[in-house]
């Protein structure tokens, strides 16, 4: 614990009040410079770190308000639906059906698009290897 | 909100960095007596005492920030007042008490201030005769109650330099001032 009266000795040494006012008023003169350099700095700072995080701010509102919006409307999840050229042919694949031949290749429970594709995948050797023999195609 | 007078220093410091003045003019309020007693007992001249503790303040105020947050803002501010005076005196050259009158504040009270100035005579021509780390040990073992450790962080030495200094110091003064040196013994 640290003593806070003067001892007898050293009560000489301590300043009279005008000059313990008069040293007060000139240190703080003095420190008013340094003390509002530093204000200033913080400020600075916090100018600094405002005008480089805004822009991200406002383009991650931007993105994340449009996403929602779009949810709000469509009430709900948003689902990729292709472009127009790509459109027919999904809509061709998802009605048509699986050739009677493949049908032992898929399963039951694949839905139709799942096994058109597959279907068209093992056309495209299919066509390649039955073109010199003309019409020999397998059953 | 807290008043700033009855803030703890650490925080005062940590609203001192930020640039307050209300916690400034508080630590200056605090230290000023203290460090001014302190800054006349190694330079023993009134006038390099104002000017070594002006300095200190504004240098404590430069480099506040190296300050480490919740260390106590007084062994470090005595440390800076301690080297701002030994500049100020290697600068200047040391002075004799005679070539400036000492007390002569013109104070409201005539017969307090001689009082005071024949005190401060007698207890500065005690400490001249001291070496300053003896001076500086006991003034602060006595004036803050610092203990060693807190005295050999101000002077940089071990704990144990600090004791014998605070010991051979308070064992000169007593011969020299007699019973204004209390017969307690430290720590």
């Amino acid at each position: 614990m640290n003593r806070r009266e003067w001892p007898a000795w050293l009560g000489g040494l301590r300043p009279d009040e005008v000059t313990s006012a008069r040293l007060r008023r000139s240190i703080t003169q003095a420190a008013e410079p340094l003390l509002e350099a530093r204000r200033e700095d913080w400020w600075d700072v916090a100018s600094r770190w405002a005008g480089l995080l805004t822009p991200i701010a406002a383009v991650l509102a931007l993105v994340f308000g449009g996403l929602a919006l779009r949810q709000g409307i469509g009430g709900e999840a948003v689902v990729a639906t292709g472009t127009e050229p790509t459109a027919d042919v999904v809509e061709a694949l998802r009605t048509e059906t699986a050739p009677a031949g493949f049908s032992e290749f898929a399963e039951a429970d694949h839905d139709v698009v799942f096994a058109a594709l597959g279907e068209a995948a093992l056309q495209r050797p299919r066509r390649r290897r039955a073109a010199p023999s003309a019409g020999g195609a397998r059953p | 909100m807290v008043p700033t007078g009855r803030r703890d220093e650490p925080e005062l410091v940590e609203l001192v960095q930020l640039g307050d003045t209300a916690a400034f003019d508080e630590l200056v309020r605090r230290y000023l007596d203290r460090g001014y007693a302190v800054a006349l007992s190694i330079l023993g001249v009134p006038q390099d005492a104002e000017d070594a503790l002006q300095g200190a303040f504004i240098r404590a105020l430069e480099r506040i920030d190296q300050l480490r947050a919740g260390s106590p803002f007084g062994p470090w501010f005595y440390s800076v007042l301690r080297s701002t005076a030994l500049n100020l005196r290697r600068r200047e050259g040391l002075r004799s008490h005679e070539e400036i009158p000492i007390g002569a504040s013109g104070g409201p009270d005539p017969e307090r201030d001689l009082a005071r100035t024949l005190a401060r005579e007698r207890v500065l021509a005690a400490l001249a005769e001291l070496p300053e780390q003896q001076r500086t040990a006991v003034t602060l073992y006595d004036l803050e109650g610092y203990s060693h450790r807190e005295v050999a962080e101000v002077l940089g030495v071990a704990v144990g330099t600090s004791r014998a200094h605070v010991h051979h110091g308070r064992k000169a003064l007593r011969d020299r001032l007699g019973p204004m040196i209390e017969r307690e013994e430290e720590e």
